[in-house]
């Protein structure tokens, strides 16, 4: 989990992030580093495609599933595990990716959980 | 289960961004009714809690509607047991426990004990 | 099939016995020649030249009447027919009802626990339960087969000192009517498995 900075830097400063402004490239690089990085956020199990498959970034070759990365929004779908409070995974997925979404809203969907057991 | 999400009020703005930049986070109704169905297996006279649906009974649902939520449980529960004392001590569990787990209110709860034998635990 | 569907019956059986017997009163009379002989001779076909040509005068407008006749006369016996299956047992048992939600008990699965409460006492080889009654009012009807060699009070106190007490406990009410029908059956033979 990374940190947040309180101010966080301009996403063109922070590697692995391309230009600022979302377009294709930059934004598939993008979105791989968020999903990286909410992957590690204790809580996390997995990413999700949400309801049909809907958050997605398309890569040349590749489709990326569970981040969405768009002009003004960020969307990450998690599964999560019941280890600690859905809110509290959540906030911890925003604080990770917030370097890198700069202004933009990151919403974060639970769209599934691990449950142990049967 | 459409994954309706729901907004979650902020619980601990303090490390993170200004309010306005947070964004939502948003419950699926699996998820919601997945918790709430591991809450009710925990009270001690609930024996088994029909999570899917069987040809005579309805699956256990839920529809998550701007943070708040209508949960449906179908459960077994052990007999003799005081019925409305069972179903007030498995409203107040999966209340609290989904409230604690997914920030989500459960609005209303309405249980179905679709069967009831076997001995109390 | 429950008291409504009961009188429902009483009141069908009645109607249509009326109507035969009308009708049937009527076929002999008219060939005992109680009727007019200018009209209705006895010795007479029933479709005679009358008949059809009345048929044949209305044109074929008289038997879409006819089939619509028919028709309402058949919705109304499968009507009478599914009403059969209408019963007084309840299915689901509303125990709560309340801002933060319902709380149902499914009929059948109370009868059950309570029919294998029932069956734990003294000489029951078999039991069988239902709840009947209105919303919030529900009775307990048993019919329990029991082995004649035990004695019938030791069942009676079973029922009234266990059984019922459950039943009452489980619905928190302090009045559950209930009513048993006990048939006393000879002992089975000890080679013979019965729950």
């Amino acid at each position: 989990m990374t940190p947040a900075p309180p101010t966080p830097p301009p996403p063109g400063a922070t590697p692995g992030s391309g230009t600022p402004s979302g377009t294709a490239p930059g934004s598939g690089g993008e979105a791989g580093v968020m999903a990286e990085r909410a992957l590690g956020c204790d809580g996390v199990a997995g990413l999700s495609g949400g309801p049909f498959g809907t958050v997605a970034t398309y890569l040349p070759g590749e489709r990326l599933t569970g981040v969405s990365v768009g002009e003004r929004e960020v969307e990450i779908a998690i599964v999560a595990t019941l280890d600690r409070p859905l809110p509290e995974t959540a906030d911890a997925v925003r604080r990770a990716v917030a370097d890198l979404a700069g202004e933009r809203r990151v919403n974060v969907r639970v769209d599934d959980i691990v449950v142990e057991g049967p | 289960m459409t994954a309706t999400g729901v907004t979650v009020p902020a619980q601990r703005p303090a490390p993170l961004p200004a309010p306005e930049r947070r964004g939502r986070t948003e419950v699926a109704d699996r998820v919601v009714t997945k918790i709430a169905c591991c809450a009710a297996r925990e009270v001690p006279e609930v024996r088994e809690v029909h999570q899917r649906a069987r040809p005579w009974a309805r699956a256990s649902d839920c529809e998550v509607h701007g943070g708040r939520a209508t949960v449906r449980l179908n459960v077994s529960v052990a007999y003799p047991a005081p019925l409305h004392a069972v179903a007030a001590r498995l409203r107040e569990h999966v209340i609290r426990r989904v409230a604690y787990q997914t920030g989500v209110e459960v609005s209303r709860l309405d249980i179905t004990m679709t069967d009831l034998g076997g001995d109390l635990p | 099939m429950n008291r409504k569907t009961g009188r429902g019956n009483r009141w069908g059986l009645g109607l249509v016995g009326l109507v035969l017997t009308v009708l049937g009163g009527s076929a002999l009379a008219r060939g005992l020649g109680a009727f007019s002989q200018n009209w209705a001779a006895a010795r007479t076909t029933i479709v005679d030249g009358n008949v059809t040509g009345f048929f044949a005068r209305t044109g074929p407008g008289i038997w879409w009447l006819v089939a619509l006749a028919a028709l309402i006369v058949a919705v109304l016996a499968l009507r009478w027919l599914f009403v059969q299956g209408r019963r007084q047992t309840r299915r689901t048992l509303r125990i709560e009802d309340g801002p933060t939600g319902v709380t149902d008990v499914a009929a059948g699965g109370m009868a059950q626990a309570v029919a294998a409460d029932v069956a734990t006492g003294p000489g029951v080889l078999h039991a069988d339960a239902n709840l009947v009654g209105p919303p919030g009012r529900p009775e307990v009807r048993l019919r329990v087969a029991a082995d004649e060699s035990v004695p019938i009070g030791a069942l009676g106190r079973h029922l009234a000192e266990v059984a019922l007490p459950h039943v009452r406990d489980a619905l928190d009410r302090d009045r559950v009517p209930a009513v048993a029908r006990v048939s006393l059956e000879p002992s089975p033979s000890p080679h013979r498995v019965v729950r």
